[in-house]
């Protein structure tokens, strides 16, 4: 794949499309502006400790449409958490699939559901939003986004309306020979003082080499309040890119929660704007990477105005030969006085052949700011397995316990309890149930 | 059923252990006794198994096994338990959870059938009271942010839930105040029987004057350098331990006598 190619492909897309005239204007800049960009290099900051070439090498197709065939109907139905089964959107290939959703009861002015039918029925008001928020036009894998996605969720929540219930957008990829791109497109604009819990899912069925490339925009205007997870789970032969934008108005608060174990490289980052005064954002992370996977996690944390707060605690476990990046990133503005910002990351490695690149970055530009970051790697403490094992557990039990205990700090964090057990299985999946020696065999 | 012999230990290259022997029969409760730094903890961690001390020579045979042979895990599982001297904070894992599958991973080395949640729940309160613990412990991380009498409260509750045959208690009086040692003593007068031997390791006398041990012996420079009945606790109060010292140069005799 070149960017030659994407144009081309551009080109066939798009002459296929029937769409508003000011959708198709923001796509023909969008394909022109990755065209001068390129796909990302390891001289960009941004990127390096990840190379594409892996990515780069496959001549990736766009997915044709797809049905909802009963193993994707299985599939949703497995991931689908029990707090979301009356209110879950999903797409299967990029594309919103009515059958597979329950859209739940909104108030009015409120809407959940597919961002295609959104654009179709009401253009402006989406249009408004759209590619408005973060770093949208310097970053390379949004804007190829940008130009090729089908659909999406699209949330809005007018002034001060709540969603009740916790809402599930879930991407499944099908990853079907010879290799297929999907990039799902989702923009949630919760209006002032309005309230919103969200989870996206990723997820894929087959393992043919496949890449996402997925968006998220998050509006959040004064007083809003957003929680938003977002779970990747692909399957270890696909390619993962996921940009979330937030931008965040007056006293708002944004918390998000970003797991990653699937694919065999992601790239997950989460860039926030603190554009409002008292507004204050809370990033969690998990990564748990085995065999040769390569999880990258970037945060970027822009503290534009005074009074903002920022949180931050990712946490990853790499067993294997795995590695893993954590790119954190605050920058605090000359305007941005009082501003408070933490930031940790803390990396467990579990075998002596996986690795970690940890990179917290501050930049302060205030005099009167508390700022602090902390970062660590390292192995099971030797003192605490000996203690376990001192009173009759098992070393892969001993071991399992303390990595769990590790994990713990974040996931006690998370308040679905669908998730939670969904993540704490994930871990032990991963890491103990024969998985160690399964992963072995692959590792050679 | 413990017998250790000419046992030999380095730790970072240097020898702290210089040729110990001991035995303790089943029932009987053993005070080891010494300054700082005589190698008291070092001989606790090596019956434990702690990797990190290295066994250069000398055997120790517990119930006829040899010990020293044994994975950490196998020989909790065969009924060896060490209360440590600094108990490990465990962040993320809840106590009574940990403690749930210790016991059952014993359960299951003994052929018998784990317990499941409602039967342990029972069991563990039952313990908590014995050590006279507060029911909040059970459900909060393994050691973290307990004081100090906290967490050999909890070693004392450990030693009561898997009831090991052999309990060595590494300076499980140290850093107390005077109603945990009470508690601590009542935990292990409590746990006193014919089938279960312990071995005490402490720095003052001041424990033993609520357990009464059937021996007291004295380690200094890597060796037990004297060995008495209980009187022999008093007796180290009174003229401190420069007196070990100098019977032990004086002589070795003495210690060997007395051992058989």
């Amino acid at each position: 794949m070149t960017p030659e190619s994407c144009v081309a492909l551009f080109e066939r897309f798009a002459g296929a499309r029937k769409e508003p005239e000011g959708l198709m204007t923001l796509r023909r800049e969008a394909i022109a502006r990755f065209s001068e960009l390129g796909f990302p290099t390891q001289k960009l900051e941004d990127w390096k400790y990840t190379g594409l070439k892996p990515v780069v090498e496959h001549a990736f197709e766009l997915a044709p449409e797809s049905q909802a065939l009963p193993a994707v109907r299985q599939l949703a139905e497995r991931v689908i958490f029990k707090e979301a089964l009356k209110s879950h959107v999903v797409f299967i290939d990029g594309v919103y699939s009515k059958e597979l959703s329950t859209l739940p009861r909104v108030g009015p002015g409120a809407g959940v559901g597919s961002l295609w039918n959104a654009l179709r029925i009401e253009p402006e008001r989406v249009l408004k939003h759209l590619g408005r928020y973060g770093l949208c036009g310097a970053d390379a894998f949004t804007a190829l986004n940008t130009a090729f996605y089908r659909d999406g969720a699209f949330i809005y929540l007018p002034a001060g309306t709540s969603l009740e219930e916790l809402v599930q957008i879930v991407y499944i990829s099908l990853a079907s020979s010879p290799g297929t791109m999907t990039q799902p497109r989702t923009l949630v604009v919760a209006e002032d003082e309005s309230r919103a819990r969200l989870v996206e899912t990723y997820v894929t069925l087959g393992d043919g080499p496949s890449l996402t490339n997925a968006v998220t925009e998050i509006y959040l205007g004064p007083g809003a309040g957003v929680v938003h997870y977002r779970v990747q789970e692909e399957s270890l032969t696909g390619y993962h890119i996921g940009s979330t934008h937030v931008w965040q108005g007056a006293d708002s608060t944004f918390s998000s929660f970003s797991v990653a174990t699937g694919a065999l490289l992601a790239k997950t980052s989460t860039r926030v704007i603190l554009g409002e005064e008292h507004s204050g954002a809370r990033l969690m992370g998990l990564y748990l990477a085995h065999g040769g996977q390569h999880l990258d996690n970037q945060t970027f944390i822009s503290h534009a105005k005074p009074h903002t707060t920022s949180r931050q605690l990712y946490k990853g476990i790499l067993d294997g030969n795995s590695t893993a990046v954590f790119n954190g990133k605050i920058i605090v503005e000359r305007e941005a006085q009082k501003t408070d910002a933490l930031q940790k990351n803390k990396t467990l490695l579990l075998s002596d052949r996986a690795s970690c690149d940890t990179r917290p970055q501050l930049e302060i530009f205030a005099d009167d700011v508390k700022c602090a970051h902390g970062a660590a790697v390292g192995e099971l403490d030797a003192q605490a397995l000996f203690y376990l094992k001192s009173r009759g557990m098992g070393d892969d039990s001993a071991r399992g316990l303390l990595t769990e205990g590790f994990a713990h700090e974040v996931i006690d964090d998370i308040l679905i309890e669908g998730l939670k057990a969904r993540v704490s299985s994930m871990l032990r999946q991963k890491f103990f149930n024969g998985g160690r020696a399964r992963h072995g065999e692959v590792d050679g | 059923m413990l017998d250790i012999r000419d046992l030999h230990v380095r730790v970072g290259g240097a020898e702290i252990l210089k040729g110990i022997d001991l035995k303790i029969g089943a029932g009987e409760v053993h005070a080891i006794m010494g300054p700082n730094g005589s190698g008291k903890s070092t001989l606790t961690q090596v019956l434990a198994g702690n990797p990190q001390y290295e066994v250069t020579r000398g055997e120790v045979l517990y119930e006829g096994k040899e010990l020293l042979k044994m994975e950490p895990e196998n020989r909790a599982r065969e009924g060896v338990f060490l209360a440590f001297q600094y108990p490990v904070e465990i962040p993320g894992v809840n106590n009574a959870y940990f403690l749930k599958a210790a016991l059952n991973e014993i359960r299951a080395h003994r052929g018998k059938p784990p317990l499941d949640a409602m039967e342990f729940l029972e069991l563990l309160r039952e313990k908590l009271k014995l050590v006279g613990m507060d029911e909040g412990f059970k459900n909060r991380p393994v050691n973290q942010g307990f004081s100090g009498g906290e967490k050999k409260r909890n070693e004392m509750l450990q030693l009561a839930v898997l009831e090991p045959k052999l309990a060595i208690l590494d300076e499980t009086d140290s850093g107390l105040d005077i109603d945990a040692l009470k508690a601590v003593a009542q935990g292990v007068n409590a746990m006193r029987s014919p089938q279960r031997a312990m071995l005490i390791v402490t720095h003052y006398q001041r424990l033993l004057n609520y357990i009464t041990p059937d021996r007291v012996h004295v380690l200094a420079e890597g060796r037990i350098a004297l060995t008495g009945g209980p009187k022999l606790a008093h007796e180290l109060e009174a003229k401190g331990y420069d007196w070990v010292r100098k019977q032990a140069l004086a002589g070795r005799a003495l210690a060997g006598k007395e051992k058989t």
